[in-house]
């Protein structure tokens, strides 16, 4: 029988905790969430990711497994369910093309979009809807980036979905929900509103008391530290 | 579209680049060849190379039946997973994703450290770089250790070539072509005599040594190199 499984998380809504979430969850695999206060970070975490010290840390028996998107396929492979990668290699390759876009190219101007003004927000929406027009020409009507159900894909590209709305409810830009990505407003409607998914999902009350709270601390590094920074900080 | 009809394997890449050295390398080490490389012109990017990666417009990016993969580590996998022959990637889920953090750390942290001392140019600067450089080749020989096992196995992949060698691999020929120029060692014998082995038995792989540059042409262009930005500044 399989060892348990913890995930070291965050009080902080992280959507790279929610990466690892949301594939454990559609993967059919029990675990035990443990909170991490990452101004305080434990032993436990030091232990497992002792390089990075961050999180998410999947730790499965004595096996510690770090980075969000390493998760989601080390998910994929050491449990039975349903397949959350494509089968066929060249769509594989397409689909951790995009993911790693998505965190290398996309983040960081989707981030400051809503943490800056003027001139400069300007700038940092131009970039983020190029980056969203690739998307939606990528998702191409389906219903979700896997196809018919949620797949790798879909989770990485998660933060698209509710973090992005609650940062478009608190600033009122719109991007994602408005008229330009008709696709990938109906993906996020679809994204959220999964069965799996719905469960690790946090809420738009909690993501915006977190993001008002920490919104000078996000921006700072965002802007200072370049693309890793964006999701450094909430990771 | 300018794909060419009946070319079944297609490798747009820049000789000089590492990422397109470690997809050259996975080709190799997986067994894959009489493909057609293209060696791209980057200050006049061909149509292909911009309609295959409109996204970045950059190398390497493999064609396969026309269908282009891009991004070095993408197409690593790809390369593993497409066809039969030695595998790059472990089969072990937990070992793969060890492979997986690793590389992204070769990437992420060791290159971005690197990279200052690659590009200084004073004796003062060198050696601060170079300082700065060290703690990640720290992390790698601690890593290789792990990956190797007690039994010292050879390569990152253990017995033979894996995902984190040719990750590491590709950068290669371009850390002994700066350790020539600047008089130093990076993976020294001394203090990390895994990495130094390893950096030897590497690069006298068959897969390799026809997969990558010689050392001496990159000492050339990289002498030229700074020796133009050097004029450049005055």
């Amino acid at each position: 029988m399989s060892p348990p499984v913890k995930l070291i998380g965050s009080f902080f809504d992280s959507p790279f905790v929610h990466r690892a979430e949301a594939a454990l969850r559609l993967k059919g695999v029990p675990y035990e969430l443990i909170q991490e206060d990452m101004e305080n970070k434990s032993e436990l975490l030091l232990q497992h990711n002792p390089i990075h010290k961050k999180v998410p840390v999947l730790v499965h028996g004595d096996h510690a497994v770090c980075e969000s998107l390493v998760i989601v396929e080390y998910v994929d492979e050491a449990f039975d369910g349903p397949p959350l990668l494509p089968s066929d290699p060249a769509d594989r390759a397409a689909a951790r093309f995009w993911a790693q876009l998505m965190d290398t190219k996309c983040r960081r101007p989707l981030v400051l979009s809503f943490l800056t003004e003027g001139e400069l927000r300007e700038g940092f929406l131009r970039e983020t809807k190029e980056n969203l027009a690739l998307l939606e020409a990528q998702l191409d009507g389906k219903r979700f980036f896997g196809g018919d159900s949620v797949g790798y894909l879909d989770i990485a590209l998660s933060a698209l979905s509710r973090w992005t709305a609650v940062f478009e409810e608190m600033t009122g830009v719109s991007l994602v929900g408005g008229d330009d990505f008709p696709g990938l407003r109906r993906w996020a409607e679809e994204y959220t509103s999964n069965e799996a998914v719905r469960q690790c999902l946090p809420s738009m009350e909690h993501l915006k008391a977190q993001f008002s709270a920490k919104k000078d601390k996000v921006k700072s590094v965002a802007m200072g530290h370049g693309d890793a920074a964006a999701g450094a900080v909430i990771r | 579209m300018a794909a060419a009809a009946g070319v079944e394997l297609r490798l747009l890449g820049e000789w000089l680049s590492p990422y397109c050295i470690r997809v050259k390398q996975a080709l190799a080490v997986k067994g894959v060849a009489g493909y057609e490389y293209v060696e791209e012109d980057l200050e006049h990017k061909s149509e292909l190379l911009l309609s295959s990666n409109p996204v970045h417009g950059k190398v390497p990016v493999l064609i396969h039946r026309g269908a282009p993969v891009c991004e070095s580590l993408v197409i690593v996998q790809y390369v593993d997973e497409a066809w039969a022959g030695p595998a790059i990637l472990p089969s072990d889920p937990y070992e793969r994703s060890r492979a997986r953090f690793w590389a992204a750390y070769i990437d992420d942290k060791f290159f971005p450290s690197w990279e200052p001392f690659f590009k200084s140019k004073t004796a003062e600067d060198r050696a601060e770089t170079f300082k700065n450089a060290i703690p990640a080749v720290e992390t790698l020989e601690k890593a290789l250790t792990e990956c190797s096992s007690s039994e010292g196995k050879p390569f990152f992949g253990g017995d033979s070539i894996g995902y984190v060698d040719v990750a590491l691999g590709g950068y290669l020929a371009w850390i002994k072509a700066v350790d020539e120029v600047a008089g130093t060692s990076l993976f020294d014998e001394a203090k990390f005599p895994r990495l130094a082995a390893w950096a030897e038995r590497f690069a006298a792989a068959d897969a390799v040594r026809d997969a990558s540059p010689a050392v001496e042409d990159i000492v050339v262009f990289y002498k030229k190199m700074q020796a133009a930005e050097t004029g450049a500044e005055h």
